[in-house]
């Protein structure tokens, strides 16, 4: 349920609204709380070409950087 | 504690919904702090609600979370709030119509915090319905996720 949930946000991380990034960015952070492999792992596999995925991704990894 | 006219909810450390947040500077991005406070369920007007609040990342130019002691931020607007994506969870997620946070207080591992200011009550009434509230909470101070691990949390 929490991959398919992290999945689901996964594929608004290059949306084009800055609202909705933000949003994703925010919630992947609330879910690597509890869940910080499955966020980990999948920020990992992200290309971090573009300066909306690199928003999301620097969201989205706060609270797992080593 | 979270109070509601004269409703009182004591703060929920379990599942990891309450913290203060700080992230260190790199080479990109500044520092920030963020803060999620969850509250027990409790009876509020006949119903029983487990409210949250949620204050995303404020940027700041500290280096070390000790040293957020004193700070204040404000947001003063329901837009300001909106963009920020600040939300209080009542009985669905809404945005803020003002608040003021402040860290009081950080020691061992937790932040006492003090938040006062309005919500939304009632996002689906027209106009809405707004109600006032104030936070006095000892939270855990999180800065990876390993130190929930420390808090045996």
């Amino acid at each position: 349920m929490t991959e398919e949930f992290i999945q689901r946000l996964d594929a608004l991380k290059a949306d084009p609204s800055e609202y909705v990034r933000k949003s994703v960015g925010n919630a992947l952070r609330d879910i690597s709380k509890k869940f910080p492999d499955f966020i980990r792992k999948e920020v990992e596999t992200w290309s971090l070409d573009s300066k909306e995925i690199k928003q999301v991704y620097h969201l989205a990894s706060k609270l797992i950087k080593d | 504690m979270l109070k509601i006219k004269d409703f009182i909810f004591q703060e929920d450390w379990g599942d990891r919904r309450s913290c203060l947040m700080f992230f260190k500077a790199d080479q990109e991005e500044s520092a920030s702090w963020a803060v999620d406070i969850g509250f027990k369920p409790g009876d509020f007007e006949g119903n029983e609600i487990s409210p949250s609040i949620c204050i995303n990342p404020i940027d700041t130019d500290k280096s070390d979370v000790k040293e957020l002691v004193g700070t204040t931020f404000s947001v003063k607007t329901v837009e300001e709030s909106e963009e920020r994506e600040d939300s209080f969870y009542i009985y669905e997620n809404e945005p803020l119509i003002e608040y003021r946070i402040e860290v009081l207080d950080i020691a061992e591992a937790k932040a006492h915090i003090k938040c006062n200011g309005v919500l939304i009550l009632d996002g689906y009434a027209e106009p809405w319905t707004e109600e006032k509230f104030e936070i006095d909470s000892w939270i855990p101070v999180i800065e990876s996720v390993q130190d929930w691990d420390k808090l045996s949390l």
